[in-house]
């Protein structure tokens, strides 16, 4: 006589609930799981990520901005005699002005990549305006156009 | 065990000890307290509240006289908790020449409250911005580094230990 009810039977089958709760939990990290049964939390996830990242991208620039302030400002004074680098200092009108230049050369960077946040972060709205959704099928090229 | 092999393994355990204590206490003092310091109980919108603390006291341990904001900055997100605050400080040196004091401040969701984040003097004369390709070489480069590390920190504890018990009492602009 088989019984169906043992104890191995009885952990086999809270392991496979285990692992169907386990397969659940990773379906619903994908964009295809999130999109499809939690679209609220998925777009507040993205959008909140698009946010961060501009307020970081302008703070990096920002920071470069009064860099050069304070270099330029330095080298003003520099020239004017009110301020006066130490004997062995690497501080010298010479480096004060290639100073600028490579900040500028940052710079430069940094105002395209808050660009790129920037619209990183209108894709997320612009997508979750359209209610955009990703099937389980191959997404058509592109991004939903609404 | 001998005599000599129980005085070196207590040495060994102490000489850890110390070690441990050490790191533990920097680790409290720079990523729990200092960052707080004397920024509690000031809400999300008293961001300029908050920034005037920190960068009187910050300016202030480095020998630079806070004289006005260059520009200050509040970002908040729309979904999400997370907030910030930047901005540069115009001060004076000693010798009369000026400096800008990158001060930058994020708004801490688990303790609600403000915290000092990565500040500093901008073009201060170890700066990176000086350097070259080939100047300093790499063991210049690396006393700079170690000296900058260092001397923030000594900076940052003298500001904890001359910080008021109220933070209103910190340099006033044109002191």
């Amino acid at each position: 006589m088989t019984r169906l009810l043992t104890r191995d039977n009885l952990v086999r089958a809270l392991l496979l609930v285990a692992l169907g709760g386990t397969l659940w939990k990773g379906f619903l990290k994908t964009p295809e799981g999130a999109t499809l049964v939690d679209p609220k939390s998925f777009y507040n996830g993205l959008v909140n990520d698009g946010e961060n990242t501009a307020i970081m991208k302008e703070r990096h620039r920002d920071v470069l901005e009064a860099t050069d302030k304070a270099v330029r400002v330095r080298l003003g004074e520099l020239r004017a005699g009110v301020y006066k680098p130490a004997p062995d200092s690497i501080v010298t009108e010479e480096s004060l002005e290639r100073a600028i230049r490579k900040d500028q050369a940052t710079r430069e960077r940094a105002v395209d990549d808050e660009v790129r946040a920037w619209e990183k972060l209108e894709r997320a709205r612009r997508l979750e305006a359209a209610g955009w959704r990703m099937g389980l099928g191959c997404a058509p090229a592109g991004e939903g156009r609404p | 065990m001998s005599r000599a092999g129980r005085v070196l393994r207590r040495g060994l355990w102490a000489g850890l000890a110390v070690v441990v204590l050490a790191a533990g206490t920097l680790i409290w003092f720079g990523a729990w307290h200092y960052p707080a310091m004397g920024l509690a109980g000031i809400p999300k919108d008293g961001y300029r509240q908050a920034m005037d603390i920190a960068a009187r006291g910050m300016t202030a341990s480095d020998g630079l006289t806070f004289e006005d904001w260059d520009f200050l900055k509040f970002r908040q997100v729309e979904r999400g908790g997370e907030a910030y605050a930047w901005g540069a400080a115009r001060c004076k040196a000693a010798d009369g020449s000026t400096s800008f004091y990158w001060v930058y401040l994020e708004w801490s969701k688990k303790r609600g409250q403000w915290l000092r984040n990565y500040s500093l003097e901008l073009a201060a004369p170890d700066d990176e911005i000086y350097f070259t390709r080939t100047f300093p070489g790499q063991i210049g480069r690396a006393r700079l580094a170690l000296g900058k590390i260092l001397g923030q920190l000594a900076s940052r504890v003298r500001e904890a230990r001359a910080f008021p018990p109220d933070p209103r009492d910190l340099q006033r602009p044109g002191l």
